[in-house]
């Protein structure tokens, strides 16, 4: 999978321009994420990276367009294969929703309807967005569960969720996903709550459903050394905005943006053994408290007054983008420095 | 370690805890487990759920007794006590968990919090508590302005150094730290966990790590026991553990933890494993890890494996430990393994 | 219905019967609660010495406490429930006689009270603080504060008085006419709905908003089911149990409010059976009464458990 690491071709398959997500707060509207901008080629899988509270389920699920309409805003634009969903009448957006675009969540059990069986919670999938017979619906459903990996798939299919682990769970949950063989998945956190093995598990199984089905994906986590292993390019978000892009293999070994190496550098496992590790001061600014400027300012080693201005996203070649003014002159430590 | 130390803090010989199920039938959480934990020793105790890991944590701060075999704290039985000294004694032993939410209670200011373990203790005057808690405050890095606060204004970093300044100021010998940094971003991750180093060296603490973060626990700990289904299968110094391992299932642990190393570094070899984790109530016979242990034998349904040793300190829970092909710490873990930066490619 | 909801219908009726048991001991005890000698009590304060002692022996209060509870299930058992002190006859064909009139207003007033609850709540739940939502809810709260009987004579006062649509009191039986039955028992059973309409269309509505803002239903619409098919199949079938719960507790207390509003319409219920026997001091038949309507209560709750076990795939794992 991290071979593939071709630059976005000129017709995306995902395509988020400025991209601004705000949510209706008691008087006022508080802005959670602006200016998201980035793309997704056919095939691709693209980690979506930040600490907690950076706005990364947020996005994800405005791409599905879930939020509410009557408590959140959305801006800017979200090109799925040329159509805009923002702003798309409810009906056709449903219709793209688990047949072209589809999600599964951190929580495999929360997830799930506990009251119908599992079967019955991919024949619906399928027969909302195909006209197959209840028949086929079956035998395509079983076909889904053995892709990802359940032992006797026609066992399960009849199986409530409470009957699964929790790795099983999360495989039907992914089954569910990708039974109308959509072109982009957005996993969130998908791996958050299941044991390392287990995880082991799902990630194959994710990254051999995309290579079969050519299907993209959107891994969001806030694991560095999840996306390493199953994206080619990496997304960090902080404070709601995307501070830096680029092939993933660059950005371990040079990353751009001082937050993007301060959280490569606090990873236990790259450190050596007993040292100190070199954390971030401070914490995320709390919504409608941003910083003016670069929001990652107060926290920054590097911060010089021209911080205090807005910062965009300048091009780094020859993919990659950041949204740092110093992203030039500084020589930021990656995991093998 | 150190040489003084010769009685373990923490001697834990054969315990067992079991837990009665429905039907008359036993779960056994932890299944004769032996260990000794030197003072000011960090051990780690890595596993999955169902592994029994919180349950030792728990059995060893006696919040949780033992069904079978004894855990001695520096030579003493704690249950060998009147209740009123074992209270007394187990000040001195103290855990943190992973949510800090479930230890502070919302209604009480961060500075009430804190004191409330003197408190309940009642040893000291109420001005020497309250000095007390605002040191520890400071000592774990939070500004006396938090003391008013409430637990709902803090951040989750901030509230697990309340219940680390909470902990001390009983001045413990012994800290279990269950996944106490699990829930944590990872910048605010390496915060405490340098603040955890910090207060070891500065008070001479213990710790046992439980965690199912092989990154962290091969980061902090001194020595490293792993567990799988109530059991330990494989015990050792950290660096050994990690860069030898003894026992299948630390391999498939460790090839499972992703690395965040660009994929030219990372090992191309990968240890899947296969099938569900066996139900605790009915282990497998012999071995627990047969049934998805890629090496399995005939011998390892029939006979409990006996624990050998592959160099000095360094034991696994297999019957063919040191004689199988399997992947070295440096193709399954690079970094760790070898020094930083200085990483050999292995690839196939 | 599968092997197992059967094994977990099986093991429930085996739960039912020390609940049976215990019941039977609180309504044996009923007469032990009489201050005083009940024999006493009964037979008034004029009554001579033999008087007492005659209706001693007969109530059997003369034996130890466990023979009288034997003799008195024994007869139960076998469909004896004593007889009346005061005309003598058999409480159980008392009883039985006017149950019908009782049993009909109840679960009238159940089905007008699902039938109505049912559009209300799911409106509210769909709407949450909306207009339609805010109405709802409040007459929800005003329905639980204000008293079935009171509701009762206001309807009286209104549709039967006023414009005449409605018979003020009486009731006819359900099997000599059942038009005119239903004609007789509408006015009550509207009064026994209006705070089981209140109290299911508010948990209907909390329940249902909680299901609706749930996780899995964040699933379904990602899978892109429409409105209606997340509602309608996934938003019922999850709430069914709670509003399975409820319609149980609305049964319950339906049947006690039974005793008010027999009393306000003058049916002769066992409502108004069980009022009348307590004045005359007819203890054999409040002790009959009670134990038929307790036996109905507890056959309701185990029906409502059954129902449980095959809507929730969950309940079958004990």
């Amino acid at each position: 999978m991290a071979d593939m690491t071709s630059p976005v071709p000129s017709a995306p398959l995902l395509d988020v321009r400025d991209l601004g997500i705000a949510f209706r707060s008691g008087a006022g509207m508080v802005q959670v994420t602006r200016d998201v901008t980035f793309a997704i080629a056919p095939g691709e899988t693209v980690g979506l990276v930040g600490e907690s509270g950076c706005g990364k389920t947020v996005t994800g699920l405005a791409l599905m367009g879930l939020l509410p309409s009557a408590t959140s805003h959305i801006t800017g634009s979200v090109q799925l294969e040329g159509e805009n969903l923002i702003g798309m009448p409810a009906r056709q957006l449903q219709r793209r929703r688990g047949a072209k675009i589809s999600m599964i969540f951190q929580e495999p059990m929360s997830a799930l309807d506990p009251v119908f069986t599992i079967g019955q919670q991919i024949s619906e999938t399928l027969r909302a967005h195909r006209s197959v017979s209840a028949k086929e619906a079956r035998e395509r459903g079983i076909e889904a569960l053995a892709r990802v990996g359940i032992p006797e798939p026609a066992l399960r299919f009849d199986a409530y969720p409470h009957q699964l682990s929790g790795g099983m769970r999360q495989r039907a949950m992914i089954a569910i996903a990708i039974v109308c063989e959509p072109r982009l998945l957005i996993a969130d956190e998908p791996t958050t709550a299941l044991d390392v093995t287990v995880q082991a598990q799902i990630v194959d199984v994710l990254g051999d459903l995309c290579a079969r089905l050519g299907m993209a994906m959107l891994f969001i986590t806030h694991d560095l050394g999840l996306v390493a292993q199953t994206c080619s390019r990496l997304v960090t978000m902080y404070a709601g905005e995307v501070i830096e892009q680029g092939r993933i293999d660059d950005m371990l070994v040079r990353p751009r943006h001082p937050y993007t190496s301060g959280l490569l550098r606090s990873l236990p496992a790259l450190a050596a053994r007993k040292t100190k590790l070199p954390a971030i001061p401070g914490r995320v600014p709390m919504r409608g408290e941003m910083p003016d400027g670069c929001r990652f300012r107060p926290r920054c080693d590097f911060a010089l007054p021209p911080c205090e201005a807005p910062q965009p996203l300048d091009p780094v070649p020859p993919v990659g983008q950041v949204r740092c003014c110093r992203n030039d002159e500084l020589e930021l430590k990656g995991v093998l420095s | 370690m150190n040489a003084r130390a010769t009685t373990p803090i923490v001697s834990i010989d054969d315990v067992g805890v079991h837990f009665p199920v429905s039907r008359g039938r036993t779960l056994k959480a932890v299944d004769g487990v032996s260990l000794d934990v030197m003072p000011r020793e960090t051990f780690g105790i890595i596993g999955e759920s169902g592994s029994g890991k919180t349950t030792l944590g728990r059995a060893v701060v006696c919040l949780e007794k033992p069904s079978a075999g004894r855990i001695l704290h520096a030579g003493i039985d704690p249950y060998g006590l009147s209740s009123r000294e074992l209270r007394r004694h187990r000040r001195g032993y103290q855990v943190i968990f992973q949510d800090p939410n479930a230890a502070l209670d919302p209604r009480m200011t961060i500075l009430k919090s804190i004191r409330e373990p003197m408190d309940v203790a009642g040893e000291l005057t109420v001005p020497e508590r309250h000095n007390r808690a605002i040191e520890m405050m400071e000592r774990v890095g939070l500004s006396p302005d938090f003391a008013s606060r409430y637990p709902h204004e803090l951040s989750g970093g901030q509230k697990q150094r309340v219940c680390i300044a909470r902990v001390l100021t009983l001045r413990p010998e012994l800290i279990v730290c269950d996944e106490a940094v699990s829930a944590l971003d990872v910048s605010i991750q390496a915060d405490i966990l340098n603040l955890f180093a910090e207060l070891q060296a500065e008070f001479g603490l213990t710790y046992i790590f439980i965690t199912h973060n092989l990154g962290v626990v091969a980061h902090v700990s001194d020595r490293i026991a792993v567990m799988y289904l109530g059991r330990i299968v494989e015990i050792g110094r950290a660096e050994d553990v990690v860069g030898t391992p003894g026992h299948p299932y630390t391999e498939a642990l460790l090839s499972a933890e992703p690395v965040a190393l660009p994929a030219h570094l990372r090992g191309q070899n990968r240890v899947m494993l296969q099938g569900e984790l066996p139900s605790p109530i009915a282990p497998p016979s012999g071995c627990r890890f047969r049934t998805r242990c890629r090496f399995v034998q005939p011998i390892c349904a029939q006979t409990e494996p006996p624990w050998r040793e592959t160099t000095p300190g360094h034991a696994s829970a297999c019957h063919f430990a040191g004689e199988l092909p399997m992947m070295s710490g440096a193709e399954l873990h690079p970094l760790k393994a070898g020094q930083p930066g200085r990483t050999v490619e292995t690839g196939l | 219905m599968s092997r197992r909801t059967l094994k977990v219908v099986g093991w429930r009726l085996l739960q039912v019967v020390p609940v049976i048991v215990l019941a039977t001991f609180a309504v044996f005890g009923l007469l032990q609660l009489v201050p005083g000698d009940p024999a006493a009590v009964i037979a008034g304060e004029t009554a001579t010495a033999e008087r007492i002692a005659q209706i001693r022996e007969m109530l059997g209060l003369d034996l130890p406490l466990w023979q009288q509870y034997a003799q008195w299930l024994g007869g139960a058992v076998q469909g004896d429930l004593s007889t009346s002190l005061i005309t003598g006859l058999p409480v159980l064909d008392e009883v039985l006689r006017r149950l019908p009139n009782t049993l009909l207003i109840v679960f009238y007033a159940l089905l007008l009270a699902v039938g109505i609850s049912l559009p209300l709540g799911i409106l509210a739940a769909t709407h949450v603080d909306g207009r339609v939502d805010r109405f709802v809810t409040s007459i929800a709260s005003l329905g639980i504060t204000v008293p079935n009987f009171w509701v009762g004579m206001i309807l009286v006062g209104l549709f039967a008085l006023q414009f005449g649509w409605f018979p003020t009191t009486g009731a006819v039986s359900i099997t000599e006419d059942p038009g005119r039955a239903l004609w007789h028992a509408t006015l009550p059973a509207i009064a026994l709905a209006s705070s089981g309409i209140a109290e299911i269309t508010r948990q209907l509505r909390s329940a249902l908003i909680e299901v609706l803002s749930s996780q899995y239903v964040r699933t379904l619409h990602a899978k892109g089911l429409s409105q209606s098919l997340i509602l309608w199949k996934h938003g019922l079938k999850n709430v069914s149990l709670t509003l399975l719960t409820v319609i149980g507790l609305v049964f319950n207390r339906t049947l006690g409010a039974t005793v008010a509003i027999e009393a306000v319409f003058a049916i002769p219920g066992t409502g108004s059976l069980v009022v009348a026997s307590a004045t005359n001091k007819d203890f054999p038949v409040v002790q009959g009464v009670v134990f038929i309507l307790v036996m109905i209560v507890i056959l309701c709750n185990l029906l409502i458990d059954i129902l449980y076990s095959i809507l929730d795939p969950r309940m079958n794992k004990q």
